[in-house]
């Protein structure tokens, strides 16, 4: 079996400052795989496990240096990486994206047709977690978002467990299909040193739009439907800050009941 | 803008346990983007026994409610209820749609975006009508830690609306009653490509849900032991509160995602927000901003969370809550 994994360079959150104008401040910026992204991964990889004979491909579309997650994926065990990277590509939305790398998917297909495609639930950066389902508009494929876990899965099908409102699904899809997976659903393996040693050779398959057939009037800043005008750090409502002052511990927790109690929450 | 984009759709998934609450802060929602009248208002319920619930929506002033019902929408299929909108929007040409930024109604408005080839904005705490009559939207990105105006050039414009960032449309008329439409879409079938073999109630998670909590004890990163945690429950118990903890917290399994508060989690107003080794990163504190009065205690005289605080304790978390614990339980004693 054939699995195309979809993955994005983000940067890490916990890494990322803005100026008061919202620009994100580019040194030290540390980016990576979107950690959405690495739940996603393992479920494919766990598949690869039980069946060494799958074929795992890590797509991603991105800047030229997106190749890094692709060489990631790789050293966790993917066995070829993707890499749509074009100028024109640059302000497209989700619907754009999920368009474009619906085109890439199917010209990875052409190569080795794929039965499973895979993506985490969303991204750290822009938050959307719009497209698996629209890659399955796309490609006229069934998908399922936001599944837990995968119950079994055959050459023709699929079972998942996916939580919907206050119930445990299990759901049956027929493949190809689209599938989703949420966040902390599995503990993401380590990069082991065979993974990374294999990972140096690696060379990722590189393709611009005139490589996958694509409306270029539908893609990029002008192929999308909504673009971001503006952006600011949240304001924060300052609040009068009073020290609660003590000595010692005990003071201090003496003082904070004493403020509790003048407050009547006890 | 002509006259048809000037309807406004609130659709909603009556599967949902509560889907009214939300359904209510989109009401009031699109009521801001209409100039606070009602007349362009229209809801769309869509599920098992989506008729059950129109009237609630008449007694808060909605004229007309689109119904899509049936055993086809006993289960939240992506497709079929995507399926079924986008047949409802071609016939009937509302200008925008809101829908709730739920998990499970986010990859349906996403699918239908898709399928309609409209723009989509998802995830808005704030909605506004820009000069040129289309709606521009504030939504979270980066966990919070940065806003983005996002505005769309599409012709029907669509929004997900996160829950806790609008008030809920108030009660009007209970007497009032308005148009039903009953909508028999030919279009959606049982795709036999996806199959629910079983469907069984998820097992409770340990702690109540937050949303509603007067006194909330929260912990973030500063806890860093169960045993630390378990300190928390204590207090929080003492204080009759409801714990809280931030996403690391929620990560790292402390408790249970009913109580993560933030940008990824509930937004929240309680009376009193008392917030334990939390750092006070944007998007933690965006989901507090509306507590009435915030008390924290950190081990960093210079953390974020001390300038939205009204009290600050500078201590280690670690001495001060066996400290405050002990007070209290005298105090407890006395009375």
């Amino acid at each position: 079996m054939h699995i195309i994994i979809c993955i994005k360079q983000t940067p890490l959150t916990d890494s990322v400052e803005f100026d008061s104008n919202g620009n994100l401040k580019r040194d030290n910026i540390e980016s990576g795989i979107n950690p959405f992204d690495e739940y996603a991964l393992e479920e494919a990889l766990k598949i690869k496990d039980n069946n060494p004979q799958t074929i795992i491909s890590a797509l991603t579309m991105g800047p030229p240096n997106a190749d890094e997650i692709l060489r990631y994926a790789v050293s966790k065990g993917c066995d070829h990486g993707y890499l749509l990277s074009d100028i024109l590509l640059k302000g497209s939305d989700t619907l754009a994206t999920s368009y474009a790398l619906a085109k890439t998917i199917k010209k990875i297909n052409s190569i080795e047709n794929s039965s499973l495609i895979v993506c985490g639930m969303g991204s750290n950066d822009s938050d959307t977690g719009h497209i698996a389902s629209q890659l399955a508009v796309h490609l006229n494929f069934p998908n399922i978002s936001l599944s837990s876990r995968i119950l079994s899965l055959n050459e023709t099908s699929i079972i998942l467990e996916k939580k919907v409102f206050e119930n445990i699904e299990k759901i049956e899809m027929d493949l190809p299909a689209v599938v989703s997976f949420e966040k902390n659903i599995n503990c993401p393996r380590l990069v082991s040193i065979k993974g990374r040693l294999k990972s140096r050779s690696f060379k990722p398959v590189v393709w611009t739009i005139k490589d996958i057939n694509c409306d270029p009037k539908k893609i990029g800043a002008d192929g999308s439907p909504t673009f971001v005008s503006e952006s600011f750090t949240p304001p924060k409502k300052s609040r009068t800050s009073s020290i609660i002052e003590g000595d010692n511990i005990n003071e201090k927790a003496e003082n904070a009941a004493k403020i509790l109690k003048e407050l009547k929450f006890i | 803008m002509t006259e048809k984009n000037k309807k406004i759709w609130i659709v909603c998934a009556s599967n949902a346990p509560g889907f009214e609450q939300s359904a209510y802060e989109l009401i009031e929602a699109g009521r801001e983007i209409s100039d606070g009248s009602m007349e362009n208002l229209s809801c769309v319920i869509i599920g098992r026994k989506a008729s059950k619930y129109a009237d609630i929506f008449f007694k808060r002033g909605i004229k007309k409610v689109y119904i899509a019902e049936g055993e086809i929408y006993k289960n939240l299929i992506e497709e079929i209820y995507a399926d079924a909108l986008a047949q409802l929007i071609l016939e009937k040409n509302p200008g925008k749609i809101l829908l709730s930024a739920s998990k499970e109604l986010r990859t349906i408005a996403a699918r239908l975006a898709a399928k309609l080839n409209m723009g989509l904005i998802s995830d808005a705490i704030k909605i506004k009508t820009e000069a040129s009559g289309k709606t521009s939207a504030i939504k979270p990105t980066f966990g919070g830690e940065l806003m983005a105006k996002i505005e769309s050039r599409s012709q029907v414009e669509m929004i997900t609306i996160r829950e806790g960032f609008y008030s809920k449309a108030p009660l009007v008329n209970p007497a009032q009653s308005g148009e039903l439409i009953n909508f028999k879409s030919d279009l959606p079938q049982l795709n036999p490509k996806i199959k629910i073999i079983e469907s069984s109630p998820k097992p409770k998670e340990g702690d109540e849900d937050i949303s509603n909590a007067e006194i909330v004890v929260a912990a973030g990163r500063g806890i860093k032991t169960k045993e630390e945690f378990e300190m928390v429950r204590q207090l929080s118990d003492l204080l009759g509160a409801s714990v809280g903890i931030t996403r690391p917290l929620a990560d790292l399994g402390f408790a249970g995602e009913n109580c993560q508060i933030g940008i990824t989690g509930k937004t929240i107003k309680p009376k009193l927000y008392i917030a334990l080794g939390i750092s006070g990163k944007a998007h933690h504190t965006q989901g507090i901003l509306n507590a009435k009065t915030i008390i924290s205690v950190n081990k960093d005289p210079d953390a974020p969370i001390k300038e939205i605080s009204d009290y600050f304790i500078e201590a280690d978390i670690k001495e001060f809550l066996p400290a405050i614990i002990k007070k209290l339980k005298e105090l407890k004693e006395i009375e």
